[in-house]
């Protein structure tokens, strides 16, 4: 098995590391090949099992953009293949048609027909609570960017409390076969057992085992617990 | 002792205005043991890692008491700690630290990162209620007891170290 992390050297934000170190908990026999920015991706010449990103500074994306330009049908390729793919935070925002700042307009690749408006009032600071294939997740946010387009048939999870791509939508992320992106933020999969479970078995392993099970659910509980008192604020002051 | 978070709610930057803009350690002998305070910084992974360093540097057997989260975000809220994923928890793995215990409400997730970390999971108590945390304190098996602290967890720390001085005097655990 093959697990191919893009660019982690460039500092991915807010402990989204924290997927990749848990991944290797999981999956101990597993290759995990960190491709940095300089490298030509794995996934171009070989087979992978997932592809990992995790959020980046809008500087550092707007390199990754650039070094995956000359990748995006295959990477569209990948994606029709259903070869799993996690991009967490602002990650999945290099795959949008544009990246909007004031006026400054930064292409994506373009694989997904939606806009990421940057705007430092609008940002997002807080938890997120929603449904994902019947499964309660929890996450938090910490999101620069509101999305605008089509997600209605597309998207990762169906908000219980908390914002979706922007502030007006319940709906979270994007799913296309087995991709997934999320501005979810942080230790997503520490934070979501069976969420990870399902992303495993997706991967190829029939019975995932999850790492540290007892404490990994005890966490979610506790969480889980959390937000469905309506009194836990949901954003942060 | 007056309770700083009364403080915190009303003046909070007073209390940072106190807090040291490094880490520090305060060392206070009781009976045979030391409690060592460190002054952390709550989602603040670099300060958090230099406190692990110090810690790991400390030669006596010890427990470490985590307790750098935001006290106010566990009343009122539900804290995001991604940011101990960015900070290196494996110096708690050194065979000096014979004791970790995580307190409050994200007591769970603090442990995960310690297993993630490699540290051995009988050594790794949690404390889901705060009050729980003095009595689980292995006083015979440690010299030092290490609190690491945020701004806004300092009204617990010190209920915790009152209820340890009280079992340390008792001589308990001797």
């Amino acid at each position: 098995m093959i697990i191919e992390v893009l660019f982690s050297e460039l500092g991915y934000l807010h402990g989204d590391i924290g997927n990749v170190k848990y991944l290797k908990a999981c999956l101990p026999e597993a290759q995990f090949i960190e491709t940095g920015l300089e490298e030509e991706p794995v996934f171009v010449r070989e087979d992978v099992d997932l592809i990992y990103m995790g959020g980046l500074s809008e500087e550092n994306q707007l390199k990754v953009i650039e070094k995956l330009m000359p990748y995006k049908e295959r990477i569209e390729e990948l994606i029709n293949q259903k070869v799993c793919m996690l991009f967490t935070g602002n990650a999945m925002e290099v795959l949008f048609r544009e990246i909007i700042k004031g006026e400054d307009v930064r292409k994506g690749l373009n694989i997904f027909d939606f806009s990421a408006v940057i705007r430092q009032d609008q940002a997002f600071v807080g938890n997120y609570f929603g449904q994902f294939n019947e499964r309660k997740i929890v996450g938090c946010k910490i999101q620069q960017a509101m999305t605008y387009g089509a997600n209605d048939y597309c998207y990762f999870a169906k908000s219980i409390r908390g914002i979706g791509i922007n502030r007006s939508t319940g709906l979270e992320g994007i799913r296309k076969n087995n991709f997934i992106g999320t501005y979810l933020v942080g230790p997503l999969l520490i934070m979501n057992p069976y969420f990870t479970q399902y992303l495993l078995f997706h991967m190829g392993i029939k019975k995932p085992k999850l790492a540290f099970d007892k404490t990994i659910i005890e966490a979610y509980q506790q969480r889980v617990m959390e937000f469905e008192n309506k009194k836990t604020s949901m954003q942060a002051e | 002792m007056k309770n700083p978070l009364k403080n915190l709610f009303g003046k909070k930057e007073k209390i940072s205005e106190q807090w040291p803009s490094e880490e520090k350690v305060d060392r206070e002998v009781i009976g045979q043991w030391n409690i060592l305070t460190f002054y952390s910084m709550e989602k603040d992974p670099k300060r958090s890692e230099t406190v692990f360093k110090m810690i790991a540097e400390e030669s006596e057997d010890c427990t470490v008491i985590l307790m750098d989260y935001n006290q106010r975000e566990q009343i009122q809220g539900s804290e995001n700690v991604g940011f101990i994923y960015d900070a290196e928890y494996e110096y708690l793995c050194r065979s000096h630290i014979k004791q970790v215990i995580t307190v409050g409400k994200r007591c769970y997730d603090y442990k995960m990162r310690c297993l993630l970390a490699g540290v051995q999971k009988e050594r790794i108590n949690t404390a889901f209620q705060t009050n729980d945390a003095a009595e689980l304190v292995k006083l015979s098996d440690v010299k030092n007891i290490c609190f690491v602290m945020s701004p806004s967890t300092r009204f617990e720390v010190e209920q915790i170290r009152t209820k340890l001085t009280v079992r340390m005097k008792k001589g308990e655990d001797e």
